[in-house]
């Protein structure tokens, strides 16, 4: 039952554009993937049907690419070594997802020495109800939402948007300096209503 | 501290690698903040062809066994698991937890194993009289948490830390085992994994040295380095 439902969600993801299929073979669409049975047979099924899934997590849970690439290889090495295969796409899922945790964790503690974001559901949960989906395009969504006009002008504009200060200054006719003050109250801002959002 | 932060968040919008510094709670709050909002740029989560393509091939030299007869020695597998990554933290930042990565892959996951340590001293951890035939009780000797048991007269004690990631397991009652809170992993009081989740294999936990000397029940357990 499990197994259907995980292997059932994901079209899911290629309902938003982000198939991790086509990005992790692009040389190869005509591979089969082991999704589509309930066993991955060796760990080149695991990486093909993984890394995207893993990827996508940790970008939303660190922001940046460099990260997220060198904490994506430090999970599937650390993870793939000890796994004994053939295993159930649920199990080897909850096991990457437990891994990814820890790893993600010691990151934090090495670069803020903060747990700034923590992948938190439940390992037992997640393995069936939840596939590895980022929910950062809605949190940032209902975040934007809750700002006033200005504070989320600036904010889409240099995070979303890709602008540098003085872009964004422009567009709002300020100067640079006042842009720079407007993002920063806008940033803390935001951090009041991502607090608020989690209560 | 201002600074910290400014320059944080001024790396996550162009795209690097931000540096470390040491943040307080107002900054991690907004760090969070920076972050759900960078994560959510259209395309962002959707991994290189170039990294992805990258980190297959290194995968596949360090997983798929050397042809036999090569004279591939796992030492030597090793040494170039540990090149690999030095030559990554070349480019970037990330030799410590690059290696830390690797360096359980190149170690086969022991069978139950003593913990015997290079300097440890016998330390009290229970008077004989509290640990009666079939007690359990936990402990804390030296740097090693663990639980003792009594049973059939005999003495025994394993260390009490998960051998997946570390946790610190509980007891349980009835049957009493030892549960780890993070996977669900349990444990025999002699060390012997029981049931886990995880399609890997689990080591068994290490068992620790016991005596009894004039009425106390001691382990021989490595004394904590003093904090500099």
């Amino acid at each position: 039952m499990r197994l259907i439902r995980a292997a059932a969600r994901e079209p899911a993801a290629t309902a938003d554009g982000q198939d991790p299929r086509t990005a992790s073979d692009p040389a190869s669409p005509g591979r089969l993937r082991a999704v589509t049975s309930e066993e991955y047979p060796d760990w080149d099924a695991v990486y093909r049907d993984n890394i995207g899934l893993v990827y996508r997590l940790m970008f939303a849970k660190v922001g940046n690419r460099p990260d997220a690439e060198d904490l994506t290889t430090e999970v599937f090495l650390a993870a793939l070594r000890p796994l004994r295969l053939p295993a159930s796409v649920g199990e080897v899922r909850a096991y990457l997802l437990a891994t990814a945790r820890t790893v993600l964790a010691r990151y934090w503690a090495r670069t803020l020495g903060h747990p700034v974001t923590t992948l938190n559901e439940n390992a037992g949960e997640a393995r069936a109800e939840r596939p590895l989906e980022s929910a950062a395009p809605e949190q940032a969504e209902r975040i934007l939402a809750a700002l006033p006009a200005r504070y989320r002008r600036i904010l889409q504009l240099r995070f979303l948007d890709a602008c540098t200060v003085a872009e964004a200054a422009q567009a709002l006719r300020i100067s640079v300096a006042n842009a720079k003050v407007l993002q920063h109250r806008a940033l803390r801002r935001a951090a009041d209503i991502a607090a608020e959002l989690e209560e | 501290m201002m600074r910290g932060i400014a320059r944080y968040v001024e790396d996550l919008l162009h795209s690097r690698r931000p540096r470390r510094f040491q943040a307080s709670t107002a900054d991690a709050d907004l760090a969070q903040a920076a972050v759900i909002l960078r994560a959510a740029r259209p395309g962002g989560g959707a991994p290189r062809e170039e990294f992805v393509t990258a980190l297959h091939r290194r995968l596949a030299t360090e997983l798929d066994p050397p042809v036999p007869g090569s004279g591939m020695s796992r030492r030597r597998v090793f040494l170039r698991t540990a090149s690999v990554a030095a030559g990554a933290a070349a480019a970037s930042a990330g030799i410590d937890h690059a290696l830390t990565a690797s360096t359980p892959a190149a170690v086969p996951a022991p069978a139950a194993s003593a913990l015997i340590p290079q300097q440890g001293v016998w330390l009290t951890v229970a008077a004989s009289a509290d640990l009666p035939d079939g007690a359990i009780r936990p402990f804390t000797a030296g740097a090693v948490t663990g639980f003792i048991e009594r049973t059939g007269g005999r003495l025994r004690a394993v260390s009490g830390i998960c051998t997946h990631q570390g946790c610190r397991l509980s007891l349980t009652a009835h049957p009493a085992r030892l549960a780890c809170p993070c996977h669900g992993a349990t444990f025999a009081l002699d060390g012997a994994v029981l049931t886990h989740r995880f399609p890997i294999s689990l080591p068994a936990l290490p068992r620790l040295e016991v005596r009894e000397v004039g009425g106390s029940v001691q382990v021989y357990a490595p004394v904590p380095r003093r904090a500099l």
